[in-house]
């Protein structure tokens, strides 16, 4: 019995002793999961028909398709809750509609990963950083309203760069549940929909800069650089443009010995930024 | 009946035991191949908040997600040095220097040695950057990081068009840089008659962060 799923498998078939039990669960499962696929689809029109892409939002092409992948915003701060804490953020998936907190999933083809590089202090300028430790999430197929999360590390990389594997032989620190808090071995793990607390008046920015949005080759424009109809700068009240809007958080709460005593740590100074990838590559 | 609870007892011992400690996600293994042989490609990376989304056409997206953050130095430090003194950010070599060392490679730090609020760039500033969101931190503000609750656009609009760095400049800590900085006049911070692009005049009033409880960003809307 390798995995979890397989094991989830046995137990239901130990628990379902009945064809007609069983029929009955698979209507049930067919009939809410056509409701879930109805409702990720709206919720991607929804998304993907407004008419300017966030801040980091559909920032190439391969994240317009896969909005999984798609990384809004990275956090690190000391935790509010346990001085000897430090807390891990990782949204993706940014401009999900309010409402769809219970329909939105993580993509189970994407390998996400928070990278750190606890020698940074002690590297030479020009040649940092590196990660010498990782978390790496693999999320499971959606299966009756909800997800799978596997935790992989804290541990070295297998490689540092732009290609990366599994961690610890593909096993897992901690498995558990999308919207619901589990441990991974020392962590505290949360892994699901979130408020997007990111805020900027995004649309007035792409109004001053509209080269930065999603397939927009107009110069940038401002008085006495571009026309005559150029904004004048942001204005004097700003709209959210995140207002109303959720993420999906991964979000790691560990004591700061993970980082300061991991092996080849040196020096109190720690670099922090996450990647998603894919097999394909796309 | 006492077999059907030894099996169900079974059953659920298995299944607790493959979820604790050693299962690997089926959607990853294939059906031949162990998880851990599998290779993954990157597409997407952020660090600091939306770094190649200022600096960056959108034409270069797609390669500066891709690419690891050790070459940040050059690639991202043109993207940044085009940006700043041409024409749209009009600003000195010197500032634009600072501004390279400042913002690359696109990681967060953190000094684990500090103790208060998380601060954005508080490491290489030395806590000089106030936010306008947080009000007063706690501490110095040199533990670095990101916290939910500060405004990092208005930081990052402050440095590229404001006078932070002239300000900031010969306190900080960041590498290759040391020394004041001269103001360049070029500020665009809304005062005689210029345009405002310090802030965008969106606080963080509008989120519901719950720093009393794990996961302490709100809950979803």
């Amino acid at each position: 019995m390798r995995d979890g799923r397989r094991a989830s498998l046995a137990l239901a078939e130990a628990l379902g002793r009945s064809r007609a039990y069983k029929r009955g669960l698979m209507k049930l499962v067919r009939t809410f999961g056509g409701i879930l696929a109805l409702s990720a689809l709206i919720a991607i029109a929804v998304l993907y028909g407004r008419p300017v892409a966030g801040f980091d939002i559909q920032d190439s092409p391969t994240l317009v398709s896969r909005p999984g992948a798609d990384i809004s915003d990275v956090y690190l701060f000391p935790s509010p809750t346990n001085s000897n804490d430090v807390v891990a953020v990782m949204n993706v998936h940014p401009g999900l509609p309010a409402g769809t907190a219970a329909t939105a999933f993580f993509d189970s083809q994407v390998l996400y990963t928070m990278k750190f590089d606890t020698r940074y202090s002690a590297e030479a300028i020009g040649s940092r950083p590196s990660e010498n430790l990782v978390i790496q999430f693999s999320m499971g197929v959606v299966s009756g309203g909800t997800q799978q999360i596997f935790v992989y590390g804290p541990t070295a990389p297998n490689q540092t760069g732009t290609t990366t594997t599994l961690v610890s032989g593909g096993l897992t620190t901690g498995t558990g549940l999308i919207n619901q808090t589990f441990p991974a071995g020392n962590l505290t793990v949360f892994a699901g929909v979130r408020e997007d607390p990111f805020f900027f008046d995004l649309t007035q920015f792409y109004n001053i800069i509209p080269d930065r949005n999603k397939g927009s080759t107009t110069a940038s424009c401002l008085p006495g650089v571009g026309s005559g109809s150029c904004p004048t700068g942001f204005n004097a009240t700003g709209t959210d443009f995140f207002a109303n809007s959720n993420v999906l958080s991964i979000i790691v709460e560990m004591p700061k010995t993970v980082l300061t005593q991991a092996v080849g740590a040196t020096g109190s100074v720690i670099g922090y930024w996450a990647t998603t990838s894919t097999q394909s590559g796309t | 009946m006492m077999m059907r609870i030894l099996t169900l007892g079974l059953a659920t011992a298995l299944s607790l035991a493959a979820f604790a400690s050693c299962s690997n996600d089926p959607t990853l293994t294939g059906s031949t191949q162990t998880g851990s042989t599998l290779v993954f490609h990157q597409v997407d990376r952020v660090g600091e908040a939306g770094l190649i989304e200022l600096f960056s056409a959108y034409a270069r997206h797609d390669a500066s997600n891709r690419a690891d953050v050790l070459p940040d130095a050059t690639a991202m430090a043109t993207d940044i040095n085009g940006f700043a003194t041409g024409s749209f950010g009009g600003r000195s070599a010197q500032i634009s220097a600072f501004l390279q060392n400042l913002l690359t490679p696109d990681v967060l730090l953190i000094d684990t040695s500090q103790s208060g609020d998380a601060s954005y760039l508080g490491v290489e500033t030395n806590g000089l950057i106030v936010d306008s969101c947080n009000g007063p931190r706690n501490g110095t503000g040199k533990f670095g990081g990101r916290g939910l609750n500060e405004d990092v656009v208005d930081s990052s609009l402050g440095l590229v068009f404001g006078s932070t760095v002239p300000t900031i400049a010969a306190g900080s800590n960041v590498p290759n840089s040391s020394g004041a900085i001269a103001d360049d006049g070029a500020e665009k911070d809304g005062r005689a008659g210029r345009p405002n692009l310090t802030t965008d005049n969106v606080g963080c009033g509008g989120k519901h962060f719950n720093f009393a409880q794990f996961p302490y960003v709100g809950n979803p809307l």
